[in-house]
């Protein structure tokens, strides 16, 4: 047989298509495939969908590893420090120790910061059930010097307008500046509003800031404790004098109960004064006016182009450093992927062609 | 000319007469390609399957999976229709796979009616015995060696696209050929 004829015979024995079928594919180009169920022949991946782009979800999962991680980062940061309405990172130098006796402090150079540290001591308390934290915040504010004594009159405002107590206050003025200084027993329970209401004093600014949060809980219920076992013992011994039968007993047993009333009387008088102390917070709030103090920031708690850069700069770390953790996930997930890619093409092609020598 | 040479020739001017550094195949070059190439995949994939239903799913498979990686195409990597065979044959494989058994040599009803009608002339009886003959040789090839013959005669590829479809170099296609060709003939002499 010639090759001709040969190849004659070959293209005769092609298969052709079916008239329908040619019709059917045709129109399913022209309408550029549009979706429909896949047919049972026609379903020939054995590899699951994402294995035929790995880059893709191996890109995706360490995306999510990072962001999962940077969030639990930033929970475990956040545990160490309290939590604050309306905190802004740009505000760092805040510290807190642990609820046995915090402290916080924190420089706040714009009015209106002071309702950042109103919740700090509020979650102290929070932590256990009707904890007994001792607050005191300390504010000192800067002013013209010739709105010294305005603005002391604006915190004795506060301070009559909270039900505060004034334990001490003095104003100094003079031509080229001036100092007033106040300290104040606010009711714990209007503090946050009382610090609020002095943020917001006309013609003042912060200059700094300072809060204390002392949990006292403990000392509270030593007193507690002491009172109820010197009371216990009162009575036992007045039970023992009713009973005494000898003079020398009777001496011995009237000593111990004087000995016990005082111990009752002091240590209520304790109470006392952690109860005022619990009770009442004190609140330093000093006034400078001057060169120094009377320089009053150009945004004084308003949000300017100064602020929104900050806010932006500080929002790109954030993201930049975003990108940094998923770029550490995402690394060396891709290079798994990528060295991990040929090994399953290279498989997935010998499987296809023992297909062809099996038939 | 035989048809092989012809319609492969037709297709290179096909695709000359765009983008030569275009990687993108548009919708139109697609078009273009499906229109020159379906019969051609319908009958390189019947030849592979060698039953017609699996053969005009995997063909339409096949050009669906074109169409949808038609960006993904390289002119640096071969040509469209070595590009596009190349998806028909991993389809083509993929079902091979999947059904693992052997399939009925694919025989067109028509050419069978036709042959039947006509038996009663001589020539048309020579005709068929050297058919039958032919189809009796190409159930003696191996798989492989069948497919040479469907990516040559029965899709009408250049050596240089069989290479590219079957992943290996064009003397070693063109050897390949020579050689399944050499066994057929002697089949068919026998």
């Amino acid at each position: 047989m010639h090759d001709d004829e040969l190849s004659t015979l070959l293209l005769a024995e092609r298969p052709r298509p079916r008239e329908a079928f040619a019709a059917e594919l045709d129109a399913r180009v022209a309408a550029r495939f549009p979706p429909r169920p896949r047919p049972t022949a026609a379903r020939p991946r054995r590899w699951p969908a994402f294995l035929h782009r790995p880059l893709l979800p191996a890109a995706a999962t360490a995306l999510a590893v990072g962001l999962a991680a940077l969030a639990i980062a930033l929970n475990a940061g956040d545990g160490a420090r309290p939590r604050t309405e309306g905190a802004t990172p740009a505000t760092p130098a805040t510290a807190l120790q642990d609820s046995a006796g915090g402290v916080a402090s924190e420089a706040a150079p714009q009015a209106g910061a002071l309702r950042r540290s109103a919740p700090l001591a509020r979650g102290l308390a929070a932590d256990g059930f009707a904890r007994k934290v001792e607050r005191s915040a300390s504010v000192e504010f800067g002013t013209e010097p010739e709105r010294v004594d305005d603005v002391a009159q604006g915190v004795l405002g506060v301070a009559a307008r909270f039900d505060a107590i004034v334990d001490s206050s003095s104003v100094q003025t003079s031509t080229d500046g001036g100092e007033a200084r106040f300290e104040l027993r606010v009711p714990a329970a209007r503090l946050e509003p009382a610090l609020a209401a002095l943020s917001r004093l006309p013609d003042a600014h912060v200059l700094s800031r300072s809060d204390d949060a002392r949990d006292v809980n403990q000392a509270y219920v030593s007193i507690r404790r002491r009172l109820a076992n010197a009371r216990a013992e009162r009575a036992g011994v007045i039970r023992a004098l009713a009973h005494a039968d000898t003079e020398d007993e009777t001496l011995r047993l009237r000593a111990r109960l004087d000995q016990l009333e005082r111990t009752i009387a002091s240590t209520e008088r304790a109470q006392r004064a952690l109860d005022r102390r619990v009770d009442y917070s004190r609140v330093s709030v000093g006034i400078h006016g001057g060169a120094g103090g009377g320089t009053v920031p150009a945004d004084n708690g308003s949000f300017g182009i100064g602020d929104a850069a900050r806010d932006a700069l500080r929002v790109l770390e954030v993201a930049a450093g975003v990108v940094v953790i998923a770029a550490a996930a995402l690394v060396p997930a891709a290079l798994l992927a990528a060295l991990l890619w040929p090994l399953v093409r290279g498989v997935r092609k010998r499987r296809r062609e023992q297909a062809l020598d099996a038939v | 000319m035989d048809r092989a040479q012809r319609r492969s020739r037709d297709v290179n001017a096909t695709m000359t007469a765009t983008s030569p550094s275009a990687i993108d195949v548009s919708w139109e070059r697609f078009e273009a390609l499906y229109r020159s190439s379906r019969d051609d995949v319908y009958a390189y994939v019947a030849t592979l399957l060698r039953e017609p239903a699996a053969a005009e799913d995997v063909t339409a498979l096949a050009f669906e999976r074109a169409y949808r990686r038609r960006r993904s195409f390289d002119r640096a990597r071969g040509s469209e229709r070595a590009w596009l065979f190349g998806i028909a044959r991993n389809a083509a494989l993929d079902e091979l796979r999947r059904r693992r058994r052997h399939a009925r040599l694919a025989v067109d009803p028509q050419d069978a009616a036709a042959a039947d009608a006509l038996a009663s002339s001589e020539d048309v009886a020579d005709d068929a015995l050297r058919r039958s003959a032919l189809r009796a040789a190409l159930d003696r090839l191996t798989p492989r060696e069948r497919e040479l013959v469907a990516l040559k005669f029965h899709a009408g590829l250049a050596n240089a696209e069989i290479a590219r479809v079957l992943g290996v170099s064009e003397s070693n296609a063109g050897t390949l050929l020579h050689r399944t060709l050499a066994k057929l003939r002697k089949a068919c002499d026998a």
